[in-house]
Parts: C-alpha cells; structure tokens; sequence
C-alpha cells in the first residue's frame, strides 16, 4: 500500500513540529525517515499511523483519504521505540494480543492464532522464547518479538520508531541486516524512523531526510549521500569540510581533497597536525595556514604510505570536488 | 607497582568506611533512642489492647465478641466497607485513568480536589451530611414526607464512610499509571483494541500492586472510621452501631473488658492489614526487580 | 482543525465525566454545604460564635498540641527514618511495617487504649503519676493521642529521601574533611529538609482534625482539654446547627490552607529532588 503525505502541519502549543510536509512512499518499498532528534520525524511517523493528528493536510493510503480514520482502522503495524511489550503478558500472548482483541466474528479461532502466533515467532527466530515474559528477553529479542506483534494482524504499513535506538553497536548492525531481509521477504510498505546516517544508507530503499519540521532531501541512499541537496544534508550525511569561497560555503567530503607537498594554483597551505591511521583509511587532520581551521583528509593506506606525510609537514590541499551552495 | 595500588584501594576502602558510617557508641544510642520511641507509641498501645481485652479471661472475652449488639455492629461495619469500597474503587480506576491518559487544563487543581478529604476533620465530614440530609438540613423536610432516612440510620453511615476513604484508590494509582506512560496502551490501540479491553488486559494488569494495595488502605479506613460515622449515626444499639461506636458505647459504660474485646478485633484487622500491605509492597517491589534485569543472549 | 484536540485513546468523556460527577456529588457539594449554611448567619453573629471563649480555648488546645506532636514527631520521626534506613538491627523489618499501625488502627482504639495504659492506674501512668505527671485527662494526654497518629508521616517522608541519597555526596564531604555531624547538618539535611517540613505539615494536618484518639484520653474538660472537632459535635447534640457549622468552617478553611502549603511545600519537594 503506497502512503501520501499531503500539506502535513502540525504544532505542539508555540512549538512547531511539521511544517507542511509533502511525501510519497511507493507501495513495498522501505523509507528511512531520517534527521537530528526534535526534527519532528517520529511525530510525523506517528502521523501516519494515527496516534496523532495532524492541524492542517492529509493522510492517504492508496489514494484513499485516512487523515480521520481511527488507528484501529488504518491497519498499520507500529514498532515502538521502547517496544512497548505487554510486561504481563508471556511472548506468545503479546503476539497473539491483536488476533484476541478482534470482535467475535472476525476473531480466528484458537487453533488458528496459535499456528499464526507460531509462525511469526519462527519468522523472528525465536519461537523457543514464547512462554517468556519481556522482561526475560534481551534488547534484541524484544526488539524481534515487537515486530512479530505489530506483524501479526498483517498491516498493510509497517512502522517503526527508532527500531535499533536502544541496542548496542553489535546487536543493532546484525538487527538491520535482519530487518533488510525480512523487508524484502514480505514487501510491506515500511517506514523507519532514525536519528544514524549510516543505519538509513544501509537498510532504506529511500531516504528522507528532515530538519526543523521539514523535508530537505528524498531520494535513493546514494542520491543524498553523493547530491546532496541543502548543506544541512551534506553535513548530516557523513564528514565533509566547509570552505569559505567567494561564491559562497563550499563543501567537500574528505576523500575529495587532494594532497601534496608542492604548492599549487589555489591551493591552501596546511600543517599536517594528526595521523590517525587504522583500517584501510588513513585519517589527517590539517591545520589550515591563513585561518588556522582544521581540515578532514582522508587517503587510502597505500597511497599514503606512498607519499610518506610525517606529522608537522607543511602541505597543500586541493579540493577535486566542491559544491557550493 | 600493582601491589601499592591494591594497598591503597584496600586503605580507601577502610577510610570510607569510617568516614560515612558513626562511631558504634553513636549508633546505638541513636537505635536505642528510637526503640524506646517507638516502643511507646506503638507497641505499648498494641500490647495493652490485648492485655485489656483478655484482663477478665477468655470467657469474658468471647462473650462480649458474641454477643448480638456486638455482631450487628460488625455486620454494619461489613456492609459500610462492602459499599464503599467497590465505589471508590471504580471511581479511582476512572480519575486515574482522565488524569493519565490524557492531557486537559485544571488537572492538577482535580488532583488537588480528590485530595480534599484527607484534609478534612472526620467530624465535619460527618458534619456536611448532617446538614444536607439531617432534620433542618436541605432534604430534611422531603426525606421525612417520603418516609426516608439517611442522617441517623445506615446510608449516612455509607455516606460518610465513602467521603472519608474517598481518595485512597485513585492516590495510590495516579502516580504508578502516571509513571507507567501511554505507550503500552497505543501499542494495544495500533492492535485494535477497544477501550475496555486496553483497560482490562492491559492498564489494570499492569497496576495490579497499586490497585490493591488501595484497596486494602480504603478498606481499613472504611472498616475503622470513627469521627464521621459517630456524628450521623445516632448511635442506636444494634441498629446503627458500627464496630468503632460500639467500642465507644462500651467504654462509656465502664465495660472495659468488652470494650477492649471488640477492640481487639479491630487491631487484629489493623495487623492483617499491615501484614497485606508488607506483603503487595514486596511483590510489587520483586516484579519491579524483575522488570529492571535484562537477559543478554 | 476540528480534529485538533481529539483524543487518543477512548474515554476521556466518560472517565472524566465520572470522575467530576462523583467528585461533586460526595466531595463538592457536601463541603460547599458548610458554606453555604454558615451564610445563614450575619458577620456579627458568626463572629460571636467562632470567638467565645470556650471555643477560642479549643483553638488554643488544638493547634498548640497539634504543633508540639507534630515537632514531636519530625525530631523521633527524623531519627526513625535514619535508624531504619542506616542500621542494621533485629526485628527491624517488622518494625519497618508496624511504623504504619497508627494508619491502620481505628482511632478510637488508639484512643482507649491510651487512656489505659496513661490513666493513673495504667502501665505507664502509674509510674508517672507519683512524680507528678498527669497524662490522662489532661492537655498532655491530648498531645500523647495526636504523637501517636501522627507517627508514620514523617518517617514515610523522610524515608524514601533518606534510601535515594547518593553516598557520594557523603563521601564527597568527608573527603572535603568534613566530620560526621558536619557532614549531617550540611550535607544530608538541607536534601532532606523538605521532605521533613512535608511530613510535618502532614502530621500536623492530621493532628488538627483529628477526634476518636483524642477525647477518650482528653477528659474534654470545658476551656482546659477540649479540642475543637468536640465543639463542634458538642453544638450538634445541642441542636445548634448553625454554631456547629460556624465552627466546621472556620477549622474548614484553615484545613485548606494547609493543604494549600502541603502541596507547595511537595512541589518544591519534587523538583529540589528532580534538579539534583
């Protein structure tokens, strides 16, 4: 089911948390709402799932205006932040709660929820865990049995808050690869909510980026990565150094600058202040001659052992690549 | 090198210990201080009810708990709790639920409101009924041309009783649903579930300890009123004598055996009470416990 | 924008709805009735019977012996709290629980079996009484019944504050050089202040409306130990209604105020406790 966001406004007293937000999310695909924290990113997401209403635009699933309808109508799955798992209940009845609380006639019967109770926690990967209670769980896993729960009413939208905020580093990188292919396993329309760059690049078929209540960029993970549209997405979306230039604030990513010992046609002198170098990048921090601000380098390692730089060299920097805006 | 280190945490550890701890003299005469207090005002006052009550032996003693007045005195304390308890039970499931719930202006002026009968003397509590229902009060004239008693018979007793333990269940639950959030109760809404049903399976199980533990406060409350039910109750023997008055009535005719019979009872539901309580606070404390520990696998 | 307030989860109307309409019917309405009949009386008439002497005599017992049980109280229920957050002794659990028994004990319970054991031929006053001490039937007993209900409201205060308190700041303070007294009366009581004066204001609240405890133990002697909840029954069983209600409000309002400063003194409580 595709999603349009038509004029969406929406404010919390003098706060203004969207500002008239325009948004398409193509059936099937996995959106990536992504901005600093206070961007109004969640709000908008719990905008669409209809814990909150808008003051002014639309809401439309598949064309269909649900700006009004009720969230028990939209069906939609919503992941939470904290997850939000019933503390009393054991992990089946969480998964099992959205078939239960259906009226009679719909209801299926016990026989039914159990398989498809079971069935999700095996999609998830840890049907061994239904007869605990969250509280017994890792992160992680109530991260997974969040989703089975949110999964089994089969919404025609998932969403999901912040769905690796409250991991470690670890659980969170194998958590995304998981979500990846469980997205491309079942194709529902998802939208994400993130506050990490590198988590959006890796997970989202498409990205929207927001700032201060509003959209600065939507496009593919390698569109707002390599075309940035605002400075304010250039510098959210990975290390980049400013430059002032007469035409206005330049921006260039660190592995776009070229270095050397010689100077050269504009060119800018530098004193070579730091040599970080793990991995196969090596790092340079360059203290600028004329301002005395600093400067991200980045060189591959054998490039650079090519040239040799010792720390306290003088050197000259080149950018191959400026935007301007 | 690593020895001198271990040899100075090691002599920390004995510096910390001296620098917040009191000397032992001071310690137990701080302790001591505070038994012989407490020992008064508490376990004098326990001990001498049962000590009065059993002063003339265990027949004198299971007589003045048998007898009739003494019985229906009970089955009226009974009946005003068995009241008064469901209601303020409801009514503090619905105002937790408005308060927490949702957000809406003069809030914290509510709260202040349902607050207001711990603040007010069990005599004008008793008082305020008295002059809506009572002879000269507003309803007094109609109430006597429709053949109704309030004032002087038991729905004042009721009456009063509710006024006085008004506030316990919604105190106790407020700040625990308060503390809890919305977030459980979306997750049910996103699922579809109806109102009740997120009342029933999810809100209530979750403050299960607060719920009764309030309900145990209003309950002994209920049970043990004094002040308010012996302003509107005319103390007629047998008939609108609560537990509480009958001790008075005893004591005022000198029958201090009896008197202290009929008290005792009531101690021994202050005891279970207290029992109760310990007993909600430890598991809710557990299942708190619970809460906080995480499982990494 | 119509859809601008709606609410999330259902039954906000009718929770709210009933919340209000019980509210008004047990609480309101009730307590506005001593207003409003206290208005049947003309100034000079209410002030004549608020300010006779027996009544300002009740006055003078009730919020003189309500304060000393309640300064009482914050000395013994400060030490308590200390002694059974700080130490380790035996028993302390059970009377960790028993703390709350004034809670629990019906008042008039509380009140005869105090009049037992202080009468002159009681446990305690029987000691007392060849020195010269008079408990029962006298002002003092009043303040003995209004100690005892006041007990808990410190110590359930203070408690909490007491548990939450970073042995950080205390280790800080020694090892600034503080000694253990400095350390108490600089570091740990100023945290700990509000929590007390709250459980003061609580326990003398508590103390000044209180009834069952006190006239069994009083004597309710006219202008030497009656309290003024007894004027005001006393008025009732003489039939006068207006005196009783001229009385109840005045004790009315000044309840209110203090609750009034109760919640302040919480607030301030509160968010000393959350700024830290």
């Amino acid at each position: 089911m595709g999603i349009t966001i038509q004029q969406i406004s929406k404010g919390f007293g003098q706060f203004s948390a969207l500002r008239d937000i325009n948004l398409n999310v193509p059936s099937g695909e996995l959106v990536a709402l992504l901005g600093p924290s206070g961007c109004g990113k969640t709000t908008l997401l719990r905008i669409i799932a209809g814990l909150e209403s808008p003051d002014n635009g639309q809401v439309l699933f598949d064309g269909v205006d649900t700006t009004h309808a009720d969230v028990r109508e939209r069906q939609v799955g919503f992941v939470f932040q904290h997850y939000a798992l019933f503390r009393h209940m054991t992990v089946f009845e969480n998964v099992a709660f959205g078939l239960r609380v259906r009226p009679r006639e719909t209801r299926p019967s016990n026989a039914e929820i159990k398989k498809r109770v079971h069935d999700l926690l095996k999609l998830v990967q840890l049907d061994w865990l239904a007869d605990r209670y969250p509280p017994q769980l890792s992160g992680g896993q109530r991260q997974r049995i969040a989703l089975a729960r949110a999964l089994a009413v089969e919404p025609k939208v998932l969403l999901l808050d912040e769905p690796f905020g409250a991991l470690d580093a670890k659980v969170r990188k194998d958590l995304r690869r998981w979500l990846r292919r469980l997205h491309d396993e079942l194709h529902v329309t998802s939208v994400f909510v993130t506050h990490d760059q590198e988590e959006a690049l890796e997970v989202a078929d498409t990205i929207v980026v927001m700032n201060h209540g509003q959209v600065e960029q939507v496009g593919s993970p390698q569109a707002v990565y390599d075309q940035p549209a605002t400075p304010f997405v250039y510098e959210f979306l990975g290390n980049v150094n400013a430059f002032e230039t007469p035409q206005g604030k330049g921006f260039v990513r660190p592995y776009e600058i070229a270095v050397s010992r010689e100077p050269g046609l504009n060119s800018i002198a530098g004193a070579l202040t730091y040599v970080h170098s793990v991995g196969s990048l090596v790092r340079l921090e360059i203290k600028r001659t004329d301002n005395e601000q600093y400067v991200d380098v980045e060189l591959g390692r054998e490039q650079f052992n090519q040239l040799n730089f010792q720390q306290g060299e003088t050197v000259y920097l080149k950018p191959t690549q400026l935007r301007v805006f | 090198m690593m020895h001198s280190t271990q040899l100075q945490q090691y002599q920390g550890k004995i510096a910390y210990k001296r620098a917040t701890s009191e000397s032992a003299w001071v310690r137990w005469s701080l302790i001591g201080l505070a038994l012989a207090f407490l020992g008064i005002f508490l376990l004098l006052p326990l001990a001498a009810v049962f000590a009065e009550a059993l002063r003339k032996g265990w027949d004198v003693y299971l007589a003045a708990i048998t007898e009739s007045d003494a019985l229906s005195a009970m089955k009226l304390t009974l009946i005003a709790s068995l009241v008064s308890v469901p209601l303020n039970l409801l009514f503090g499931v619905a105002a937790a639920w408005a308060i927490t719930k949702f957000d809406f202006r003069g809030k914290n002026f509510l709260i202040t409101l349902i607050d207001l009968p711990f603040a007010v003397s069990p005599v004008i509590a008793g008082l305020i009924f008295v002059l809506i229902f009572g002879l000269q009060g507003w309803f007094g004239e109609w109430l006597i041309d429709h053949d109704l008693k309030v004032v002087f018979a038991v729905p004042g007793i009721i009456l009063a009783t509710i006024f006085v333990t008004f506030p316990f269940v919604a105190r106790e639950l407020i700040p625990l649903m308060q503390a809890q959030g919305k977030e459980e109760e979306e997750a049910a809404l996103v699922l579809g579930a109806s109102g009740w049903k997120i009342l029933w399976h999810v809100t209530l199980p979750n403050v299960k300890w607060g719920l009764i533990y309030g309900v145990i406060l209003t309950n002994a409350r209920a049970m043990g009123e004094f002040g308010a039910v012996s302003v509107v109750s005319g103390h007629i023997r047998g008939m609108t004598n609560t537990m509480p008055l009958h001790v008075e009535i005893l004591y005022n005719e000198y029958n201090y055996a009896a008197a202290f019979a009929v008290a005792s009872l009531l101690t021994l539901l202050a005891l279970v009470t207290l029992v109760l309580k310990t007993y909600v606070e430890w598991q809710a404390a557990r299942d708190a416990a619970a809460q906080e520990k995480e499982v990494t696998v | 924008m119509t859809t601008r307030k709606k609410h999330l989860l259902p039954g906000f109307g009718l929770s709210l709805g009933y919340t209000l309409v019980y509210l008004s019917l047990i609480v309101l309405i009730p307590l506005a009735a001593v207003f409003i009949r206290t208005t049947e009386l003309s100034f000079n008439e209410f002030w004549a019977v608020v300010t006779t002497p027996r009544v300002l005599a009740t006055y003078r017992l009730t919020f003189g012996a309500s304060l000393i049980a309640a300064l009482i109280n914050l000395v013994f229920g400060l030490l308590t709290a200390w002694v059974l957050v700080r130490y380790q002794f035996f028993g302390k659990k059970i009377l960790d629980a028993l703390v709350d028994f004034p809670f629990a004990l019906p008042t008039a319970v509380a009140g005869i079996s105090l009049t037992a054991i202080y009468a002159p031929n009681g446990w305690l006053g029987h000691w007392l009484e060849p020195h010269g001490i008079k408990v029962a039937f006298t002002p003092l007993g009043v303040v003995v019944a209004l100690t005892f209900i006041g007990l808990p409201f410190v110590v359930r205060t203070v408690q909490p504050v007491l548990e939450d308190f970073s042995a950080e700041a205390e280790e800080a303070a020694a090892s600034l050089g503080a000694n253990r007294w400095q350390t108490f009366y600089k570091v740990i009581l100023p945290a700990i202040w509000p929590a007390l004066l709250t459980g003061f204001s609580l326990a003398f609240a508590r103390a000044v409306g209180e009834y069952g405890s006190v006239i069994f133990i009083a004597g309710n002697m006219p202008m030497i130990s009656e309290i003024t909840p007894l004027m005001i029954i006393t008025k009732l069983e003489q039939y006068d209604y207006a005196g009783a209600t001229a009385i109840a409000a005045v004790l009315l309002v000044i309840s209110f105020i203090l609750l009034l400063l109760i919640n302040v003194l919480q607030w301030w409580s509160s968010h000393r406790h959350g700024a830290r």
